[in-house]
């Protein structure tokens, strides 16, 4: 799978806290709430993340009774370099290339 | 990872957490995934047949009854049905593009009536009598009831 050329503000916040919690997993409720991204935003996010080959997505059983199993994260080895190389990029000032 | 398994995530996800606002925007989240997806499947399979219908057409010449042509759209459709099943695709999202297929086949001669007289065909007709048709019908029919049965247990 092709690395994407532009990355959005929120992939990058997504990749970024990805990369902190590296090697352990998260839940997509925790990633909601650590990058301030609404679901709506968010799994279409972790969804192109996967089938690009940089997430890692599995299922996790619930450990309380009658409770679904879950979908855990984490970044794959290409997510995390993509994620490293990314972090050093300064972040696209909108406000003062528009104004 | 499927489509649904995506879906299923985002389900599990919104009752696995107490957060009573975010459950429900998640919630919304997943019935539109699956309804776009639904909905992209079966345009897409809708395209696919008209596109092979028109090239039949083409071939077939102007004004030839349609009786082999409706055995070949069904063919095509349960062949379709039955690969994307084992890359897993729902057989769901086959029979709603065929269900719609239907109705819209009869749009479509119409259209072409009112368009292009002297190419377009004058008899659309379902075979009924055809041993093809009706099966692949039934197995349509039998996937759609094969999604709702694993949506209503997924839900319980």
């Amino acid at each position: 799978m092709p690395r994407p050329n532009h990355i959005s503000p929120q992939t990058r916040a997504v990749l970024q806290q990805l990369a902190a919690s590296h090697p352990g997993w998260a839940h997509g409720y925790d990633l909601s709430k650590a990058t301030d991204l609404r679901s709506g935003t968010l799994y279409p996010i972790l969804r192109r993340l996967h089938e690009s080959g940089l997430l890692d997505a599995e299922w996790e059983p619930s450990p309380h009774a009658g409770k679904p199993p879950r979908h855990i994260y984490r970044l794959s080895a290409a997510g995390l370099k993509l994620a490293r190389e990314r972090r050093e990029e300064r972040p696209l000032l909108l406000r003062g290339a528009l104004l | 990872m499927t489509p649904e398994d995506w879906e299923q995530g985002i389900v599990n996800e919104a009752a696995s957490v107490e957060d009573s606002a975010w459950v429900r925007e998640t919630q919304l989240t997943a019935l539109r995934a699956g309804l776009m997806h639904a909905l992209g499947l079966a345009v897409a399979v809708l395209g696919g047949i008209a596109a092979l219908q028109i090239a039949v057409l083409m071939l077939l010449g102007p004004n030839k009854p349609l009786h082999l042509l409706w055995i070949m759209m069904m063919c095509a459709v349960a062949s379709a049905g039955l690969r994307l099943s084992r890359v897993g695709v729902s057989v769901w999202h086959i029979g709603l593009g065929a269900l719609l297929y239907l109705p819209l086949t009869w749009a479509f001669v119409v259209m072409t009536q009112w368009l292009w007289a002297d190419f377009a065909p004058q008899t659309p007709q379902l075979v009924t009598e055809s041993c093809a048709v009706l099966p692949v019908l039934a197995m349509n029919v039998a996937g759609v009831l094969a999604f709702w049965r694993r949506r209503k247990e997924k839900v319980a």
